[in-house]
This record gives structure tokens, C-alpha cells and sequence, in this order.
């Protein structure tokens, strides 16, 4: 039996993933290793080619890679509240990466940079919805990702502040 | 009163050679050219466009040879010999000791394909590939990617020596998924001889990632780029003939063969060469390539020679004048 505390995380994540697969921007981003990738003309069926292939729930890409691609994965940290036994998303990271081939663009950024400028704006746009809430910008950086340097990325890390500030810290 | 026919015993006494040693070298050969064929490690083998003859002997390792070849067999450091419709590479040459041409091969593996930067040609060579050491999957990150090496020996010519650190080959596919590698060390030092010019070429390579954007997996080359000139047009060739006798004799003067051809028409230059496309089965047939002409003997007043015939062929490298043959018919000198 799922913990109901698990449940609601994960619901969580699932809607991380969601967010950002209709984001069209990024799903260019993740879906194209061009330079000029907003010009690529997303497909029928594309959409679906991201939750698990390019867009991870977790901190690891799951495969051994052996495709030039584009990932979005997450880490999440869990609270608890005092006065309940439920616990949420208290802390998160997004590690947004890709072959360091693919890194230039044609857009004036780093591909990194331009997914996690895409993702900073949908997170912006769900501080007045039910979902995260207000989210505090915690801090990123520039990572290497593989002991060979093939892969390079950002992270970034947000708290959730609105709905958790009565949470155990 | 009888009389010594002294010309006849000094012609007798040097039909081998000059001097004890020639002699020596020279019955050593004939004795070795006698019976190799007969031996059974003899195997008929293509190097380039020139058929020969090479004993070769299995080593502790079953993708190594080693070979004994006539003296003077045309087979040199990084020369592809194809046995049995096989591909192998002399990784190794003796230094010739009169007798024979003495050397390693090893069994290639596979053939790469790459483009020339330059004119987008398509290249394919035939290689071997080993595994230096062992290091493949890290777990402990974010992302896992395999770091299988391999050591890559091709042969050293004009094409895989503009092959250069970060160059990516498509060595194999498995199950549809192509597998990607990078070039991650040269050595052309160690292997190749400018004295020589010639020898073969190491590469390490490391597993790198398939890109679908830019990677070519029905031709196998990546970093494809699609040819944007039009293929030259093919070149006009002029006629030519081989000029000199139809016939000559076993252990006689070396014999002259020219090539003619209308000089008046040539635009560019001319890059003879001559060979012997098929040696009949006479093992002292000795051919000197002097550009225009060519000399041809056949060293040995062997009787079993006599009625043999053996083809030469003129060809320009640069393609200008047409290639052409003469076949001479070998007699007897009494």
C-alpha cells in the first residue's frame, strides 16, 4: 500500500513533467539537437517521446546514453508538517543538461541556460495556482555531469515557501 | 688435340652469380622459389592490384601470421593482403635477409567508413581493432555513458593521415542502435617510417554518443555531409601500345619495352608505370620500371621456362593515357 504522502509526491512530479512537456519551447529544446531548434515543427506522437526519455523524475537519467540528447531530471528534499503526518515537496533541484556538442544555439545562450530559462518562467507561472505555490529562488550553477565531460548543465534550486511554512525545516 | 672451350666454362661457372656469395644467395633463392609452392602453408595472396606468393605460418595468437615470401615479393609495413578473400595487415617487416621477405599480418577486424573533409569523398579502409584496456560503465553520476576503448591499427596513405584527434566513427549497430566512437589518441610516430613512407596508423578511440541530426547510419560514416559537387567528369583516355619483341630468351639481355602514344595530345602529365599483371609461372622474371620504358629479363637459362608467356602493363597514375599490355613469349637460349 503507497504511503499517502507518496502519493501526493508523486502526483507532484508527474505534474512537473506534464508543465514541462507542454511547454513548447522546451519540448523543441529537448526534442532537437539543432542550433536553430525553435525552428523544429514538433510532430504528432513527440510529445510523447519525453516523460522518461528526456524529461526524468528523479536525479539520474535511467540508460547508459549513447544518443547526443537533451534531459531535463529533478531531486527533491521532503518535509513534514508538525501538525500532520503528511509530508511534501519542501525543497527542489532541476538539473537541465545536454551533450556538451549541443550546448551552443543560435539564440545568444547556452541550451542549458535557455531550458532553464523556460523552466524558471513555468515555475513563476504557478506561484498562484494550487500546485507548488510561492517557490524561492535558493540558488545554481554550472555542473559537468559524467566523469568524461560529455554531458554539461545548470541546476537550479527553489524552496516552496507558501504552503509549507508551517513544515519542520 | 682438344680444345677447352674457355668462354663456355667462364659462362658455366657464372651462371649463378659472380662470386661464391651470389652464387649462394642466388641457388638459395631458386631452391626456396622451388619448393615453396609445394609446402603446405602456401597460399596465393593479392597485395594491392600484385599477386604473390607467401608461406604462412599460424602463431600462439589465432588472428596472427606470420609469412615467408620470395625475395624481392613486392610487400611492404602496412600493406593490406588479402588471403582467402580475408583482410590482413603486415604490422611487422624484417629486414630482408636475400633469401625472403619475412613479416607479420593480423586479421582485420572491419572496415571503416569516413568522408575527406575536403571533397566529401566517401573513404572505407579495413582495420583491426583490439582492446587495450577495460574501462566501461560509471554509475555513480547523474548520467552513465559506456567508456569502451579500442585500439584501431589502419594502414598510413594520404587518406588516413588526415585522421586526427576528435574524428568520430561508426564502428558498429546492434539491435538497430548504432555505436558511436571518437578518436582519442594518434600515433603515426611509432609505426610509420619516413625513410619507407609507408606503415600503418594506431588510433584509440572511446565510445562516443550517436547524433541522428548529423550521423549517417545506412552508409555508417558520421558527421555525413552530402556531397554538394558534381562528381568529375571520368577522363578521356588516350590510346597507347606496349612496343618490343613478341618473344625473348631464358637468361638472355634483359629485354626493352616502350610505351607509344601521341605525345602531341597529352594536357598535363603523364605518371607511367609498369607491372607484371600475370608472371606465367616463371619465378626470375625480374621487371625494372624506367617511366617511358621498361626493362624485363628472365634470369635463369631454365629449360622449363622455355615456352612460358608472361604479361606486362603500362598505366598512367594520372589516368591520361589508356592502359596497355603485352604478352612475350619466353624460348629457349640453344
Amino acid at each position: 500500500m503507497v504511503n499517502a504522502s507518496m502519493k501526493t509526491v508523486s502526483k507532484d512530479k508527474m505534474e512537473f513533467i506534464r508543465r514541462m512537456a507542454e511547454d513548447e519551447g522546451l519540448a523543441k529544446c529537448l526534442l532537437s539537437n539543432q542550433p536553430n531548434f525553435l525552428d523544429y515543427e514538433i510532430k504528432e506522437g513527440d510529445l510523447d517521446k519525453l516523460p522518461w526519455k528526456h524529461i526524468f523524475p528523479c536525479k539520474y537519467i535511467m540508460d547508459t546514453q549513447e544518443i547526443r540528447q537533451s534531459y531535463i531530471t529533478m531531486e527533491f528534499r521532503y518535509e513534514k508538517s508538525y501538525s500532520s503526518p503528511i509530508w511534501r515537496i519542501g525543497s527542489f533541484t532541476i538539473y537541465a543538461l545536454c551533450h556538451r556538442e549541443l550546448a551552443r544555439t543560435d539564440y545568444g545562450m547556452t541550451r542549458t541556460d535557455y531550458m532553464i530559462d523556460r523552466i524558471d518562467n513555468l515555475l513563476f507561472q504557478s506561484k498562484n495556482d494550487t500546485w507548488l505555490g510561492r517557490l524561492e529562488f535558493q540558488g545554481s550553477s554550472d555542473i559537468i555531469l559524467d566523469e568524461r565531460g560529455l554531458f554539461v548543465g545548470t541546476y537550479v534550486t527553489y524552496r516552496a515557501t507558501e504552503a509549507h511554512d508551517t513544515m519542520v525545516r | 688435340m682438344r680444345m677447352v672451350n674457355w668462354g663456355m666454362f667462364e659462362r658455366r661457372n657464372k651462371l649463378h652469380g659472380s662470386s661464391s656469395l651470389e652464387r649462394k644467395i642466388n641457388d638459395a633463392r631458386e631452391e626456396f622459389n622451388r619448393e615453396y609452392k609445394l609446402h603446405p602453408a602456401y597460399h596465393d595472396c593479392l597485395v594491392g592490384n600484385r599477386k604473390i606468393g607467401a608461406l604462412l605460418y599460424n602463431t600462439v595468437d589465432m588472428d596472427i601470421m606470420t609469412f615467408d615470401a620470395p625475395f624481392g615479393s613486392e610487400i611492404v609495413l602496412g600493406d593490406l593482403v588479402v588471403v582467402d578473400g580475408l583482410h590482413w595487415l603486415v604490422t611487422e617487416m624484417r629486414f630482408p635477409d636475400k633469401i625472403t621477405v619475412h613479416g607479420k599480418i593480423e586479421q582485420c577486424n572491419r572496415q571503416i567508413a569516413w568522408q575527406n573533409p575536403k571533397t566529401g569523398e566517401i573513404i572505407r579502409r579495413w582495420c583491426t581493432a583490439d582492446k587495450p584496456y577495460y574501462r566501461n560503465l560509471e554509475f555513480t553520476r547523474e548520467v552513465t555513458v559506456s567508456n569502451r576503448e579500442f585500439k584501431i591499427q589502419v594502414q598510413f596513405d594520404e587518406e588516413t593521415s588526415l585522421i586526427d584527434i576528435d574524428k568520430r566513427f561508426m564502428f558498429e549497430v546492434i539491435d538497430g542502435k548504432p555505436k558511436v566512437y571518437k578518436v582519442t589518441s594518434v600515433d603515426v610516430l611509432t609505426t610509420t617510417y619516413e625513410e619507407l613512407d609507408r606503415g600503418f596508423i594506431t588510433w584509440n578511440v572511446t565510445q562516443d554518443l550517436y547524433d541522428e541530426d548529423v550521423d549517417n547510419v545506412e552508409l555508417g560514416i558520421c558527421d555525413y555531409k552530402p556531397s554538394t559537387s558534381p562528381l568529375p567528369p571520368p577522363p578521356h583516355h588516350l590510346a597507347a601500345q606496349v612496343l618490343g619483341n613478341d618473344t625473348m630468351r631464358s637468361g638472355g639481355p634483359a629485354a626493352e619495352y616502350v610505351v607509344d602514344y601521341d605525345k602531341s595530345k597529352i594536357v598535363g602529365t603523364v605518371v607511367p608505370h609498369w607491372r607484371v599483371v600475370d608472371d606465367g609461372g616463371i619465378d626470375s622474371l625480374k621487371l625494372a620500371d624506367e617511366g617511358e620504358k621498361c626493362t624485363v629479363s628472365v634470369q635463369y637459362a631454365a629449360l622449363e621456362d622455355a615456352g612460358k608467356a608472361f604479361t606486362i602493363e603500362f598505366s598512367d597514375e594520372n589516368g591520361l593515357v589508356a592502359t596497355c599490355t603485352k604478352t612475350v613469349r619466353v624460348v629457349g637460349w640453344y
